[in-house]
């Protein structure tokens, strides 16, 4: 197909539509009019060769752009790698500050606790106190704790095929939040899930995949430890929220398994006190109100 | 022969020297690129028409780049930067295709 032939007259190109006109107009547009000038000039050795040096450096620059623009974006790739490093070490090392910063608040928890059974330690109003607040820390996750309990492991189901819904197969976190509930339900004093103490102010939530316990996000396999009595993990096998994970395990293949732990340590609450919320006191704290003195403490101490 | 040697000399010094190319270039490098690649292909058919012009070439292949970043610049000075390079873009690769499909017709005659 010549493009002469196909558009003999210009007129014509106002009635084609887009496509026939870009074809026909591909080349007419550039070589449409040779100019004689260069027939002409081509008889001369010298002038044709210069001509074609000129060519050949113009071929160069179209080479050359080509490669620029190739080399541009392979380019580009180091640099985003290189933001991209940037970035996790960021993350790593803000993660790594967080974990000091955590051990010296404890550090401090532990001499403030000092101190202040130092000065308790004086009456026996006092002790009592002491007693109560010694409590309190416990069921409010303040303070570490130890003792005998249950461990709860769930984990996402292997994975098999891809006609299985990826999502149902994975541990929710209405599934942490069932388990945690069947502890409490079942007498467990203290609760942690893979080392993230529960405390009264922790959401079990999930957010971009992952499952946030005290705003932190955790890997598979989760780890349930629930600090309880001897009767625990029975209790809790006998629970509507047992059963139902059981269910769910077996529906969905997640790994859910419970056993007995003779001894676990699970850590103090990171998650934050009340800020705002204060304790109501009607009278003047006294050795019989057994919940108020002691909270009134704790909010002092803040 | 020369031209093609300038070719492939041309794209050899691009990936051995690797110049760095300036920031503000760097969105209008790719049309520049499309536009002589286009330049290039209408030169080829053009010679395998017989209306090959070393003068036509140099001269077309120079404006069109130059007027395909600038067109993409303008673009981007109004706020439809990315439209008109997809405009420029969309222009410049019909005519490859075509010029392409008459190269093809020269040499397999099919």
């Amino acid at each position: 197909m010549s493009p002469a032939s196909r558009s003999p007259d210009p007129p014509d190109t106002g009635r084609r539509n887009l496509i026939d006109q870009l074809t026909a107009d591909a080349i007419a547009s550039d070589y449409a009019w040779p100019d004689p000038e260069g027939a002409v000039a081509s008889s001369s050795t010298r002038a044709r060769r210069q001509r074609l040096v000129v060519v050949a450096s113009s071929l160069a620059l179209a080479g050359f752009l080509l490669a620029l623009g190739l080399a541009s974006r392979i380019d580009n790739e180091p640099a985003m790698i290189e933001q991209r490093t940037a970035l996790r070490e960021r993350v790593v090392t803000a993660g790594e500050r967080q974990v000091e910063l955590a051990a010296d608040v404890a550090k401090l928890r532990e001499k403030v606790d000092k101190a202040r059974d130092a000065a308790l330690e004086i009456s026996l109003l006092g002790v009592r106190l002491a007693n109560q607040i010694q409590d309190l820390e416990l069921s409010t996750g303040y303070a570490a704790a130890t003792g005998p309990g249950v461990t709860v492991t769930m984990a996402d189901a292997p994975e098999k095929g891809d006609d299985v819904d990826l999502e149902l197969t994975k541990v929710l976190d209405t599934d942490l939040q069932v388990a945690v509930n069947g502890l409490w339900q079942a007498g467990a004093e203290a609760v942690a899930i893979n080392g993230q103490r529960l405390s009264a102010r922790t959401a079990i939530r999930s957010a971009a995949g992952a499952i946030l316990v005290n705003y932190r996000p955790l890997a598979p396999p989760y780890v349930i430890e629930a600090i309880g009595g001897p009767s625990l993990l029975g209790d809790f096998q006998q629970t509507d929220d047992a059963k139902s994970l059981k269910d769910v395990s077996r529906q969905f293949g997640i790994a859910f398994s419970a056993g007995e732990s003779r001894r676990l340590e699970l850590p103090a609450a990171s998650g934050r006190l009340p800020d705002t919320a204060q304790v109501v006191t009607n009278e003047p704290p006294d050795v019989d109100n057994s919940v108020e003195p002691g909270s009134a403490k704790k909010g002092d101490r803040r | 022969m020369i031209a093609l040697v300038g070719l492939v000399l041309g794209i050899i010094i691009g990936l051995v020297f690797e110049p760095v190319i300036p920031l503000w270039l760097q969105p209008y490098l790719p049309i520049a690129v499309i536009a002589a690649l286009d330049a290039v292909v209408g030169a080829a058919r053009a010679l395998l028409d017989g209306v090959f012009r070393d003068r036509i070439f140099v001269v077309s292949f120079l404006s069109n780049v130059v007027i395909a970043a600038t067109i993409v610049w303008l673009g981007d000075l109004l706020g439809v930067g990315s439209q008109m390079s997809t405009g420029v873009v969309v222009v410049l690769t019909m005519r490859i295709f075509a010029n392409a499909a008459a190269i093809r017709r020269h040499l397999l005659k099919a």
